[in-house]
């Protein structure tokens, strides 16, 4: 699993589809999991972790089931940061934002490559 | 050569983007201030800017331009900065209400087009605003939408470009001196 990540509007999904192959299935918040292929960029992530009606753990588990049940399977992860603002006055998006950096934090670690993309431009982290 | 500069609040652009082109090997130099006079704190803001720019090893031009910045015209032997791509992106959309993000992501994109090739050497400076919780207006969407474009074009066609974090530059392209 490689994980990429960045601020909103900084070409994240364009880069990832260069960089990693274009003919990816990419999938959102409410896609279903059914044929995959072979390489799985998921968008947006931090969409599926505000989800009230999701259960992110379990999506995200069944995705790296699915990567590692074949050596040839690649997963991406793409999630917007909303972690560096001013804190939210609203309970729900202080606790969403508490909750991108838990996940990202976790994603990071368990990622064999992490990404931030600056206005286009990649740099490795990991 | 065109060299784009983009950080936080208070990171230490505009000084970074001055050295930069009070290095330049070209004759004038010209300091275009898009932002706008609205209170106390505005003024002394650009007070502040203005006396560094007097102090400065080099004299320089300044062009007071909220908008329209493509009417200047340069030449060869000039080196600019621009300063910032934020409060002239706010200035444009106060200016066209009723354009949608793609009409307004176009209209700047052709004026930079413009402004950006005619000077021998150009420093722009933009602002971080992309990491924050996605705001609930429209307005905001769409400034964070159009001003991410713009700063992703403006990366695309520069020489160099720079992210400022706390007066130290992180180099993303490097092809200047």
């Amino acid at each position: 699993m490689d994980f990429v990540t960045g601020g909103a509007h900084n070409g994240k999904l364009a880069w990832a589809l260069t960089h990693y192959g274009s003919e990816a299935k990419v999938l959102r918040k409410g896609n279903s999991l059914e044929n995959l292929g072979n390489l799985v960029i998921v968008d947006q992530v931090e969409q599926i972790i505000g989800s009230p009606e999701l259960d992110a753990d379990q999506f995200f588990r069944e995705l790296w089931q699915w990567e590692q049940s074949s050596p040839v399977y690649q997963l991406v992860l793409i999630g917007t940061d909303i972690t560096g603002g001013v804190v939210p006055a609203e309970r729900e998006m202080r606790e969403w934002r508490d909750k991108i950096g838990f996940y990202y934090q976790q994603f990071t670690k368990e990622a064999e490559s992490v990404y931030r993309i600056w206005y286009g431009i990649a740099q490795q982290l990991k | 050569m065109i060299i784009f500069i983009c950080g936080g609040v208070r990171s230490g652009k505009t000084s970074y983007a001055e050295q930069l082109v009070c290095k330049s090997p070209l004759e004038d130099l010209h300091y275009i201030a898009t932002g706008v006079v609205t209170d106390e704190e505005m003024k002394a803001r650009i007070y502040h800017h203005r006396q560094d720019r007097k102090n400065s090893t080099r004299k320089w031009t300044t062009w007071e331009q909220p908008t329209d910045i493509m009417k200047l015209t340069f030449s060869g032997t000039d080196a600019v900065l621009l300063d910032c791509i934020t409060t002239w992106v706010t200035n444009e959309m106060m200016k066209q209400v009723g354009w949608n993000k793609e009409e307004l992501t176009a209209n700047l994109v052709k004026q930079l087009e413009e402004l950006i090739h005619k000077p021998g050497d150009i420093v722009v400076v933009s602002n971080e605003v992309s990491r924050d919780v996605p705001s609930t207006f429209s307005l905001v969407k769409d400034y964070a939408y159009v001003l991410g474009k713009v700063n992703q074009w403006l990366v695309d066609q520069s020489d160099g470009a720079v992210e400022m974090v706390f007066g130290e530059p992180i180099i993303h392209k490097e092809v200047y001196q």
